[in-house]
């Protein structure tokens, strides 16, 4: 079976008042799943919140990086 | 009475939980992906925890020695499901345990959760908790397989018929742990239990025809009718067998007995 994979970001923070870091990232075939392994996968800490994001979903605000991909310049 | 069922549930909790943990353990190599095989050993662990919970139970409980429990029954008195008795080969049959046979132990563990049986009532939140992840990763490959190409999600339907079969018959006939209930030990029979199974897996799949379940009055059940005539209580089973005694020495470590500490 050819599972179709996305790649997910993952971002977590140990305290609630902590900023919310990039831990790492992760493949898997839907949301279902990128949560399901991302708890198992980053689990070297006690995280207070964890969150899994697409990483097609992610949209630069850089002026240099343009969401359409074309050159701002 | 009811001493010897809470007794020979949790022996039957704590064999399946230990052959279900071998299997995922097993599964650490092999998955469609390196964060399946992360999952899967991550689930081992849980349930190699699990176990070790139970066991502390019955021997405080019930003064049971352990090391006999685990490591020198003969297959044929443990009191595992029957779908675990083999290496499982494909990963349809991995999901399909993890699908079926783990979230029933779940809803076994849970009936526990709110009773009067206290030894197990208090460890039954800390299991429930990691089960949920357990669930949480069956249900997501079922609904993917189910979404995909014929070849394996025929393969995954036909494993999870068999391991509903299996898992029906671990249940065991209506009314066997009356006592339990009518005492307050646990909160939900195991006839309840099984419909309540065979919902959440008719729930999931998209022809439950397929795997075995058929609908009647708003319930669903097994096709075809179950002869309990041979069902043996100790061991929830309707036939007998056990476990490969291979597959047995190798999660017991048999050929490394003599490097075990006195």
């Amino acid at each position: 079976m050819a599972v179709p994979e996305r790649v997910f970001e993952v971002f977590a923070r140990i305290a609630p008042g902590d900023p919310m870091a990039h831990i790492g990232t992760l493949n898997a075939p839907g949301i279902e799943l990128a949560r399901v392994y991302a708890w198992r996968i980053y689990d070297e800490e006690d995280w207070s919140e964890m969150w899994v994001v697409p990483r097609d979903a992610i949209v630069s605000a850089h002026p240099d990086h343009r969401p359409d991909g074309e050159d701002a310049a | 009475m009811s001493g010897t069922t809470i007794l020979s549930t949790i022996v039957a909790l704590s064999d399946t939980k230990l052959l279900l943990g071998y299997h995922y353990g097993e599964w650490t190599f092999g998955p469609p992906a390196i964060e399946a095989g992360i999952a899967a050993c991550s689930m081992a662990q849980e349930e190699f925890g699990h176990t070790r919970l139970l066991h502390g139970v019955l021997k405080r409980e019930f003064e049971l020695e352990i090391d006999p429990l685990a490591d020198t029954r003969p297959p044929e008195e443990l009191a595992s499901i029957a779908f675990l008795d083999h290496p499982l080969k494909s990963w349809a049959e991995l999901i399909a345990a993890n699908a079926v046979v783990d979230l029933a132990l779940s809803l076994v563990l849970r009936s526990f959760e709110g009773g009067s049986f206290q030894p197990l009532a208090r460890v039954v939140p800390k299991m429930l908790l990691e089960e949920r992840f357990h669930t949480e990763h069956a249900e997501g490959w079922v609904r993917l397989v189910e979404s995909g190409e014929d070849a394996p999600r025929d393969a995954l339907r036909a494993a999870l018929g068999r391991a509903l079969g299996d898992m029906a018959a671990f249940f065991g006939p209506p009314g066997h742990d009356a006592e339990l209930i009518r005492t307050g030990v646990r909160t939900e029979d195991d006839d309840a239990l099984r419909r309540r199974l065979f919902t959440r897996l008719a729930g999931l799949v998209d022809d439950p025809a397929a795997i075995g379940l058929v609908e009647a009055a708003g319930s669903w059940s097994l096709s075809g009718e179950v002869d309990w005539g041979g069902w043996d209580p100790a061991r929830r089973r309707l036939s007998a067998g056990g476990p490969d005694k291979e597959m047995l020495d190798e999660l017991r470590g048999t050929k490394n007995v003599a490097f075990k500490s006195a």
